[in-house]
């Protein structure tokens, strides 16, 4: 009797919520209008967000696009993306012609006080290290002095790399290109002896030398640079969506619910964390405008944060990167998120 | 004497008259040779046609595999392979609305100019953007040759009417008009057209009221044809120039107000005169369309340089620069030679 | 009644209408455009002012002339930018109108082959977009040379490998000035005894050895201040070590390349001008000079290329004020110029997006303006005066 009433009395608070007005979420309205998310993703970095030659994106940013997608609207293919330039992804997320931006872009503070935009969590701890000839000998960053470093115009790295040479009295010589594949270019030529860029995205470029085994990518990085999704200001209920949607996929790994066992968890699980996420039990995604099952939906048709890593830059992928810092926190990593209660 | 002689001594004389004619002409022989055979080695004799992927390419010469596997995309760019038709027909119906204005009647002419005019733009966006009973394609999909083309096409059919405005503008007797046209024309013609993208691809969303967004291609044609408005603006400035003050004169005397005697007297003899300065801003719109690959458009050069990305094509510069350079220059060469035609034409 | 309607239709009151008509409606556009533009900005959260100009940069330029470096303002980036931009037009110019002639004289030449090559080349250049020169420079010329290991050794104080031509560099730069201030006095020296000289041949027929005195006031003065100072000068001679040379100034290949590209490409246009200009000198002139004995050389000298410089003034300026706005084109090989520099770089780094376009913009303004001013100027100097 006392545990009906607790479950009438919580029902009831339920409905209430259910009844109560949502924060008008502009986004989400025109993202339901459309029938598609606007993601922006980079212009063209394997593991990251690639197109090949049919058009078909695949990545790990590609991948969380997808997840937004199914969580949304219902279907992971629901979505365009937009391929950006280092200098366009800010003018194109503020402006709105796209919904979230998800393009390996570092977390940083003056991005967030000054240009409009919220990050919503990590999905990558990339740090920042060089590529290198093997005939050159280097080892560690330090070993550089002296060396022409090539590097992309704008992005964290070109002021990181100067910075971190500067307190060294190191000199080398930065040369900065207006994308990445320019740079990287440059690099294959012979004008630079190192290209700089994060580890993952390094692992993603160094397919695109002209012989990939003569380089050599750096272990010691030189800098943290987190990454993940990033939103405009203003709709609150928006930025919720998107940030839990990316902790959902880590809660799902963390809780052990994959791709493939998801309908049986949902169907089965007593452990009432996985039953909330899943939409089993809770409500959660009435609570943001969304239905029940969001991330059933996301996490059937994308998979967890684990299977999207391993599939894009892990070991299924041509990359063959280490979990590292990006494993969960239980793991040894720094992947972590907040519970769902 | 064989026939072949004189033309032999012709020849001897232009290459090997005098001594020092002689000299310059080996010294440039060797010069061209040295250049040359190289590049037809490369290009022709050393070079794969055939195969499918790229261990089929003999090294040292040049991968044309490589152009044959990528040529949908260099003319189309994603344009969904099923729907090209679409693309193929719409640039069927503007060369044949443009051979029929051209051989029509002198009485048609203008009539069916002016609905062409109307009524291709229209309906060559419907073909290439779908709606309407076709399906839709997105303009992130369009690239390639077929961008190219269209961004020329588009971005003059702003320039043009604009240019036009314009010029008579620089030309008016109100002093306001007079101004607000040489502010007009000046600033766009004193910067540079990349900077012009990046404007409107920034700038417009901006000062629209929010909510109100425009195609990324879109901002592009339009930046760039303010750019080319200006500088046809000075070209139709020439032919309005060159235009004796006596035409307008007369109208004016026949009783015809300005806009009469502007554009049934003026205007048709002035566009004639700056037809050939005209084409060549054209042409110069057409090689400026490469800057679009810094708002990531991907025309031919963009499509080209995206698909040197491919990793299991690398090291196929050149060959995607060779190709994609033949093309521009064919275009931009055909089009200076029809501009030179109509000049000598007229002088004649 | 009809004095109202005879007031609407007379020219000039209607005149002032349409005028106040189109002012009112343009100011109405601009008015609202940027209404649209501060709510837009206020609703995105985005900076906006021209604070950011006096943050610290934190950007390294590979290739500075204002003394730029890394711990200075943005405002400092954004002159070390304008100044490369400077640097890479006014040489392009000069160059491009070398090379235009040479090849817009050939294109005249009676002698086919070198005719034939110069029309061929003209086409070429004409017809094809500038960003393929850009690449074909840049990827060519750091291809075609070696890298620092082997480096090009000239007379072992100045390296060329792809890292660009390492230069030396005068540890004290104070003897260069005084050294430029003498060249600067022994060439206006020249200029006034030139001045003189023809004063007196036009009153008295008189000649003064002018030639000599200029060859020791343009030539030998300058080479002998300037191997004074280099020798009273310690040297900051580049030397290997570790990766690349240190020490000296450092001509970096994006400089070269941009240049090739813009110099090439340009040519081939003055070169039609110039051929443009030089054929629609009458045929009388160049037969007349010939008639009073002028050898070709001459002929061409003084007699033809001065009157057809008067028609190629205009166009020519376009082409100048082209090369200025085709310098942006830097920006796709890494060459630091404003657009690059301030645009790419600094932009990413304050996002003020329309600030910062808005100064870029203004550069190209006004140096056009500068040097359309200068054309007009000059070209008002040599016009022909009619009586």
């Amino acid at each position: 009797m006392k545990y009906l009433l607790a479950a009438l009395i919580v029902a009831g608070g339920a409905s209430a919520a259910m009844a109560q007005q949502l924060a008008p979420s502009p986004t989400l309205d025109a993202v339901k209008a459309r029938g598609n998310l606007e993601c922006g993703v980079h212009l063209g970095l394997p593991g990251f967000s690639f197109a090949n030659d049919k058009g078909e994106w695949s990545g790990i940013d590609v991948d969380y696009c997808r997840a937004l997608a199914a969580a949304v609207l219902g279907d992971a293919n629901k979505v365009k993306y937009t391929p950006t330039s280092v200098q366009q992804r800010w003018p194109i997320l503020q402006s709105g012609q796209v919904d979230v931006l998800s393009r390996n872009s570092t977390i940083t503070f003056s991005r967030n006080a000054t240009l409009g935009l919220n990050f919503q969590g990590i999905n990558f701890y990339e740090g920042q290290t060089f590529i290198v000839r093997k005939s050159t000998n280097a080892k560690t960053a330090a070993d550089l002095d002296g060396a022409s470093v090539c590097v992309a115009a704008g992005s964290t790295e070109e002021k990181n790399a100067a910075d971190w040479f500067r307190e060294r009295n190191l000199k080398v010589t930065i040369t900065n290109f207006q994308k990445n594949d320019d740079a990287i270019a440059a690099y294959d030529s012979g004008r630079c002896d190192a290209y700089t860029a994060g580890v993952g995205a390094l692992a993603g470029q160094r397919v695109k030398l002209k012989v990939p085994g003569d380089h050599i990518i750096l272990t010691q990085p030189i800098s943290n640079d987190p990454q993940g999704p990033v939103t405009r200001w203003g709709d609150e209920r928006w930025q919720l969506i998107v940030r839990w949607v990316l902790n959902g996929m880590i809660a799902a790994e963390a809780l052990g619910v994959t791709s493939a066992n998801v309908d049986e968890m949902k169907a089965n699980s007593k452990n009432s964390e996985v039953r909330r996420l899943l939409g089993a039990e809770g409500g959660f995604g009435a609570m943001m405008g969304l239905p029940d099952d969001w991330m059933y939906k996301a996490i059937k048709q994308v998979g967890n944060y684990g299977e999207s890593f391993e599939r894009t830059v892990g070991m299924g992928s041509p990359l063959k990167m280490e979990r590292g810092q990006n494993q969960l926190w239980t793991k040894g990593g720094l992947l972590f998120t907040p519970p769902f209660q | 004497m064989s026939p072949a002689a004189p033309a032999l001594t012709l020849w001897r004389q232009r290459l090997f008259g005098s001594p020092l004619t002689g000299l310059v002409t080996l010294a440039l022989a060797f010069c061209l040779a040295w250049v040359a055979i190289p590049l037809i080695r490369w290009a022709l004799i050393d070079a794969t046609w055939v195969g499918t992927t790229r261990n089929d390419c003999a090294p040292g010469g040049a991968c044309w595999v490589f152009v044959r596997a990528r040529f949908g995309q260099f003319m189309y760019g994603f344009y969904p392979p099923d729907e090209r038709w679409r693309v193929n027909l719409a640039a069927i119906l503007f060369v044949v609305a443009g051979a029929a204005i051209a051989f029509a009647p002198q009485r048609l002419r203008l009539r069916l100019g002016l609905a062409a005019l109307v009524a291709l733009p229209l309906l060559g966006i419907w073909l290439l953007a779908g709606g309407l009973g076709l399906r839709p394609v997105e303009t992130r999909e369009w690239g390639g040759l077929m961008l190219t083309v269209f961004i020329s096409i588009y971005a003059s059919l702003i320039a043009i009417p604009l240019g036009i405005a314009f010029a008579l503008g620089r030309q008016s007797e109100l002093p306001v008009i007079r101004l607000i046209s040489v502010i007009f024309i000046e600033f766009w013609r004193g910067v540079p057209i990349i900077a012009v993208i990046f404007l409107a691809s920034l700038l417009l969303p901006l000062i629209l009221p929010g909510g109100i967004g425009i195609d990324r291609l879109a901002r592009a044609v339009i930046g760039l044809g303010f750019v080319i408005a200006a500088y046809m603006a000075e070209a139709v400035r020439g032919g309005l120039q060159a235009l004796p003050a006596g035409q307008r004169e007369a109208a004016t005397a026949l009783g015809l107000n300005y806009w009469k005697a502007t554009g049934l007297i003026v205007l048709p003899q002035a566009l004639r005169i700056s037809l050939p300065a005209m084409t060549n801003e054209f042409i110069a719109l057409v090689k400026n369309t490469t800057l679009v690959l810094v708002v990531s458009i991907l025309d031919l050069l963009g499509i080209a340089q995206a698909s040197l990305a491919d990793p299991n094509w690398v090291g196929m510069n050149m060959e995607a620069y060779a190709f994609s350079g033949t093309i521009y220059w064919l275009i931009c060469f055909a089009l200076s030679r029809w501009s030179r035609h109509i000049e000598t034409s007229r002088r004649r | 009644m009809t004095r109202a309607l005879s007031f609407f239709n007379d020219k000039r009151v209607r005149g002032v209408i349409y005028q106040a008509a189109v002012l009112l409606g343009l100011v109405g556009l601009i008015v609202y455009f940027v209404r649209n533009a501060s709510e837009n900005m206020m609703k995105a959260g985005i900076a906006s002012g021209f604070d950011f100009l006096w943050r610290t940069s934190g950007i390294e330029v590979p290739f500075v002339l204002t003394g730029y470096t890394q711990q200075d303002d943005i405002l400092a980036l954004f002159w070390a930018g304008v100044a490369n931009t400077m640097l890479v037009t006014v040489i392009a110019i000069v160059l491009a109108t070398l090379l235009g002639f040479v090849v817009g004289i050939a294109r005249l030449s009676s002698h086919w082959l070198l005719s034939t090559l110069a029309g061929a080349y003209i086409e070429f250049v004409r017809n094809i977009p500038l960003l393929f020169f850009v690449l074909f420079w840049y990827f060519g010329v750091i291809a075609a040379l070696p890298a620092p290991r082997a480096s090009i050794s000239l007379f072992g104080v100045a390296f060329l490998n792809n890292r660009g031509l390492t230069i030396p560099l005068p540890d004290a730069p104070a003897n260069f000035r005084w050294a430029l201030l003498a060249i600067l006095v022994s060439w206006l020296a020249q200029w006034v005894v030139a001045r003189w000289a023809r004063r007196r041949k036009e009153r008295t027929g008189r000649d003064a050895p002018v030639f000599t005195i200029g060859l020791v006031l343009v030539i030998l003065v300058p080479i002998l201040v300037v191997t004074y100072a280099s020798l009273t000068t310690r040297w900051d001679v580049p030397a290997l070590r570790g990766f690349n040379y240190r020490g000296g100034f450092v001509v970096i290949p994006e400089f070269v390349a941009l240049l090739a590209a813009l110099v090439t490409y340009t040519a081939g246009f003055i070169a039609e001008i110039v051929r443009g200009g030089i054929q629609a000198i009458p045929h009388g002139q160049t037969e007349a000079a010939s008639a009073l004995g002028l050898r070709p050389g001459p002929i061409l000298r003084l007699v033809t290329i001065p009157q057809a410089m008067r028609i190629m003034i205009p166009p020519m300026t376009n082409q100048y004020l082209n090369v200025l706005k085709n310098s942006s084109f830097g920006a796709a090989i890494a060459y630091p110029d404003v657009v690059s520099l301030f645009m790419g770089s600094a932009l990413n780094n304050t996002g003020q997006a329309i600030e910062i376009i808005a100064m870029t913009l203004a550069v190209y303004l006004v140096i056009g303006l500068a040097v359309s001013a200068f054309m007009n100027w000059y070209n008002a100097r040599i016009a022909l005066v009619t009586r």
